[in-house]
């Protein structure tokens, strides 16, 4: 297959699955630079991992897979490198001020609720907000479907604690 | 708060971000054919200029070598240095290293392009990142640790010998120590340096890989 259709046939995947790839983001990046960075490390990575996608799995759940892998395995210092989409559209910073009001107040109960929680508990918790059950996660995750259910006890226990405080 | 109203809360970003945030064909092309800045990325790379340039010289080595079998006075292009017999064996042990460190280097790279491009579940992952980290800094360590006191060590040989032939004095004593201590010292000083570069990160997702195995103790 040429590179032309290659290219095609991802696009046509990606695009209309790639909230997911915006929701990693926006759990993961420390402020507007390192999501759009992050955002466009995870491109990269499923443009390179797409020729082992075979439909064994969803698609999606293949997508959650190299996101949340590149996420998870990210510990570079934020720096600034050409940023080439997002022109138009500015992702919101949970550090900045200027917010709309309502979309700031969710962003930031959302961040005040699961922003202290580390990399793999921020993955479980996102993965079941998103409405996938135990079996899905522990099959992304690579843990039985029991050991997510300890997790999600865990986190769940984490949240409100954090809430109380 | 209730997981319930996190789910509520997370449906409404996800409406804004299906609204605010997609990005078109065109974008996600040219966003994809960028360069991947992350470690397993770079040392994927680093392992990669090594094999090209380390397989440019093992070319020119076995050129030249030949060379000097076809045409002994016109390719002898270290003459000022070693008589034609010193050139082949010099050449013959560059080549010998080298293919060997060429073939471990490769299956370095087959490791770390496989650990980056297979979609694997988290934990998994994690697993066969953390192993091809260590077999490409290990790579880096031991091929430093073995070239440099092969190729030093005929240097010094060329040097020490340029005016005379080979005899049983200081020199051979000096020949005879260096390559361990050379060795010795390549070692430490890249396997500081490996630390230093990619020491950090694999802690880390060893820390990430020892939660989930998390799951043996409850």
């Amino acid at each position: 297959m040429d590179r032309k259709h290659l290219e095609k046939q991802f696009t046509d995947k990606v695009k209309n699955s790639q909230g997911i790839v915006h929701k990693v983001c926006h759990m993961y990046g420390k402020n507007e630079d390192h999501r759009k960075d992050l955002f466009q490390e995870i491109m990269v990575q499923l443009w390179r991992s797409f020729p082992s996608f075979r439909g064994e799995s969803q698609f999606s759940s293949w997508m959650y897979r190299v996101a949340l892998n590149v996420a998870i395995q990210d510990f570079r210092k934020i720096k600034k490198r050409e940023l080439i989409f997002f022109k138009s559209y500015e992702f919101m910073d949970v550090e900045d001020v200027a917010y709309d009001p309502t979309k700031d107040e969710q962003l930031r109960t959302l961040h005040q609720a699961i922003g202290h929680l580390d990399k793999l508990d921020k993955a479980i918790i996102m993965l079941h907000l998103d409405g996938n059950g135990n079996e899905i996660i522990g099959d992304i995750v690579g843990i039985t479907p029991n050991y997510v259910r300890v997790k999600m006890n865990r986190i769940k226990k984490k949240i409100s604690e954090k809430i109380k405080d | 708060m209730e997981l319930v109203e996190l789910k509520s809360i997370w449906h409404l970003i996800n409406a804004d971000i299906s609204k605010n945030d997609f990005v078109e064909d065109k974008i996600l092309i040219e966003t994809i054919h960028m360069k991947s800045e992350t470690e397993v990325g770079k040392i994927r790379r680093a392992l990669l200029f090594k094999l090209v340039i380390g397989g440019l010289v093992t070319l020119v080595g076995a050129a030249l070598l030949m060379g000097i079998f076809i045409a002994p006075q016109k390719f002898n292009t270290l003459d000022f240095m070693f008589s034609p017999k010193e050139t082949i064996l010099f050449y013959c042990t560059l080549i010998v290293s080298l293919t060997a460190m060429l073939l471990f280097n490769y299956r370095a790279y087959q490791k770390v392009d496989a650990a980056e491009t297979q979609a694997l579940p988290l934990k998994k992952s994690l697993d066969m990142v953390i192993e091809a980290m260590k077999k490409a800094m290990n790579f880096n360590i031991y091929s430093d640790a073995f070239m440099s006191p092969v190729i030093i060590t005929w240097l010094f040989y060329g040097y020490a010998y340029r005016e005379d032939s080979f005899s049983w004095d200081w020199r051979m004593l000096v020949l005879a120590i260096s390559p361990f201590v050379i060795g010795v010292f390549a070692f430490y000083v890249q396997r500081y340096s490996q630390k230093l570069k990619f020491g950090n990160y694999v802690n880390k997702l060893e820390t990430y890989r020892d939660e989930l195995l998390e799951e043996n103790k409850s």
